[in-house]
Parts: structure tokens; C-alpha cells; sequence
């Protein structure tokens, strides 16, 4: 085997397996390649090897690797994945973490709403008077409501999203001796009144 | 799966764990680093290993490579590519020239006290 056909095969077979890696990385790796096949033709010329002698130890180097350059690609691959993963999951949880305590307070809301309007209720010792169960029942259906109209409208209409869900949340924070529904309460609407300020305005379509 | 199939879970390597070859390129650039040279490209550390009789040929490219990455990201060598000048002075391409770093000879080290290295070269004994 000539050595050159060896060399070619090599570049050959490090220039597939690092197809779709990261471009440094496949950069790196091929100029490494390059330096070893040269590095090792230069020592063949200065030790008089025969060149065919030299060709195959260079094709058994390659084709002994194969299994060690494919768990490589592999990890190079699963990293540039993960990488390139991580930064949009960042972003997300940077300007959505908010929708959690929102989502919470609606439910809250949605779930004092129907404690109200069935025999449930009866178990939070309510004024028992229908038409004011009626009247509790509808105050919070609306308070589910807006938080669900805000969460809707939050990347269209970013400051009406954020009103509504701050007066979704704010009854919830009346229910002070409850502890955990008036804490997500206040999370939601820090979050909503961060949105308001951070969202980008909504563009509008050119005339 | 590794609890129905026992083997893969012992042919999963334990992040720190060097193996042999990892382990052999580290002591090898230790005795470099002793003889006075501290940086070396893979392809010498390829020779070095074939002429210390640590492997019979030189190291196949992925797995001298692959070795030399799980060295540089534990953080036992670390890599700079050569000046460019340099190797267009010499005609030849770019080497990624390698140095262990203080872990790395620690763990050197501390790998040649749990397992000495095969059989030294003659001439090259401790006196």
C-alpha cells in the first residue's frame, strides 16, 4: 500500500466522521490528522522504511482507530448538542419562569371558583347565602379568567398581558393565613410587571 | 439497561478513571517533561510509546487522540497550536503541541506507584 493512498484514505475518513461537528472542533481535528500523516511520512524518509511497509502501518493506525473516532464524533456531537441546547433552555426560563406561579394562581383561582359554587364550600365555613356564593363564585371564575386572557395575549400584547394577570393575582393575596397562594400570588405578578418591562413591543404589519 | 445487561455497565468507563493508554501517555510525558522536554505532538508521543515498548505499533490515530482529548479535558495536559511562522519555516503543517499540567504529573505519579510501567527501556533504568 502506498503511503499516499494511505494518507488519502485517512483524510478521507477524518473528514467523514467529523462531518456536522463543530467547525473548530472538525478544524482541530483534521489539522492534527494533517500534522501526524506528515509527521509520520517525514520519519518513514528518515528511517529508510519501505514505503509500502509505511503505507499499511499508516492504514492499520486508521482502521484500528475507527471504534475510538466514532465514540469521539459521538461525544463531540452529544456536547455541541447540549451547548447549543443550553442557551435557548436559558433564555426560556429567564423570561417564562413567571408563567409558573400564574398558572398556580389561575388554578387556585378556577378551584376557589368551584368550591364556591358546589357543597364544598361548605367546609371553608362561606357566608351560606346562595346569591353570595354566586356572586364569590363569579368574582373568582373572572379572576381565572384574566390570568388565562393574560397568559394568552402575553407575547402579542405584553402590558395588557401583564395587567390582566396582576388582577388575576391580587384577590389571592388577601388569603394571607393560606401562606402559599399569596406568596405565588406576589411571584406572579413580580413576574407579570417583569414581563411588561422586558417583552419586546409587538411589530406591527407595514401598511 | 445496564441492570438487565451487566456488561455495559461494566464497559462504562467511571469519569476519572484513566485507562491504559491514557495512563501510558501521561507517564510518557512525564519522562519528557523530566528529559527536558515538556511539549510534544501526537505523533511523537506515538513513537515515544511504540520505543518505550508500552504498545507494539504506534497508537492508532482515534485512539491516540481520543486519549489525548479525555487527557485535556480532565485537565491532565493541556494543547496550543504551534506558531504558524514556525511550521511555514519548517514546511510542514501546524503541530498541537501538548504539556502535562501539574495534575496531570501528580497523577502521573501517583498511576506509576499503583501500576509501574511495564518494562523500561535498557539505558534508560533509574541509577
Amino acid at each position: 500500500v502506498r503511503i499516499e493512498l494511505a494518507s488519502a484514505v485517512t483524510r478521507s475518513w477524518v473528514r467523514l466522521y467529523t462531518r456536522r461537528i463543530d467547525a473548530d472542533v472538525r478544524a482541530s481535528r483534521i489539522a492534527e490528522i494533517e500534522s501526524d500523516l506528515w509527521e509520520h511520512r517525514r520519519e518513514t524518509e528518515e528511517a529508510g522504511t519501505d514505503p509500502s511497509d509505511a503505507g499499511l502501518q499508516v492504514l492499520a493506525r486508521c482502521l484500528a482507530g475507527m471504534p475510538a473516532d466514532l465514540a469521539w464524533r459521538s461525544g463531540a456531537a452529544r456536547r455541541a448538542r447540549s451547548s447549543r441546547r443550553r442557551e435557548p433552555m436559558n433564555d426560556l426560563i429567564r423570561r417564562s419562569w413567571w408563567l409558573v406561579p400564574a398558572v398556580l394562581v389561575g388554578l387556585f383561582d378556577v378551584m376557589l371558583f368551584l368550591a364556591q359554587l358546589t357543597h364544598f364550600f361548605g367546609l371553608m365555613e362561606f357566608e351560606p347565602r346562595v346569591g353570595t356564593r354566586l356572586a364569590a363564585s363569579a368574582a373568582w371564575l373572572l379572576f381565572a379568567v384574566c390570568i388565562a386572557a393574560g397568559l394568552a395575549l402575553r407575547d402579542r400584547r405584553p402590558q395588557r398581558a401583564g395587567v390582566l394577570v396582576i388582577v388575576g393575582s391580587v384577590p389571592a393575596l388577601l388569603l394571607v393565613w393560606m401562606v402559599v397562594p399569596p406568596l405565588l400570588g406576589v411571584a406572579a405578578i413580580v413576574g407579570a410587571i417583569y414581563h411588561m418591562t422586558t417583552a419586546p413591543s409587538p411589530t406591527r404589519a407595514p401598511a | 439497561m445496564g441492570r438487565y445487561l451487566p456488561i455495559l455497565a461494566r464497559m462504562r468507563r467511571k469519569k476519572g478513571v484513566l485507562i491504559p493508554i491514557e495512563a501510558a501517555i501521561l507517564r510518557c510525558a512525564v519522562d519528557l517533561q523530566r528529559r527536558g522536554e515538556p511539549e510534544f505532538h501526537g505523533f511523537f508521543i506515538a513513537k515515544e510509546l511504540r520505543d518505550r515498548d508500552e504498545a507494539r505499533r504506534l497508537t492508532a490515530h482515534g485512539t491516540l487522540y481520543k486519549a489525548l482529548d479525555r487527557l485535556e479535558k480532565a485537565g491532565l495536559v493541556q494543547s496550543r497550536w504551534e506558531d504558524p511562522e514556525t511550521a511555514a519555516s519548517e514546511r510542514r503543517p501546524r503541530r498541537r503541541l501538548y504539556q502535562v499540567t501539574g495534575l496531570g504529573e501528580r497523577v502521573a505519579t501517583e498511576s506509576l506507584r499503583v501500576s509501574p510501567s511495564p518494562r523500561p527501556k535498557p539505558g534508560l533504568e533509574p541509577a
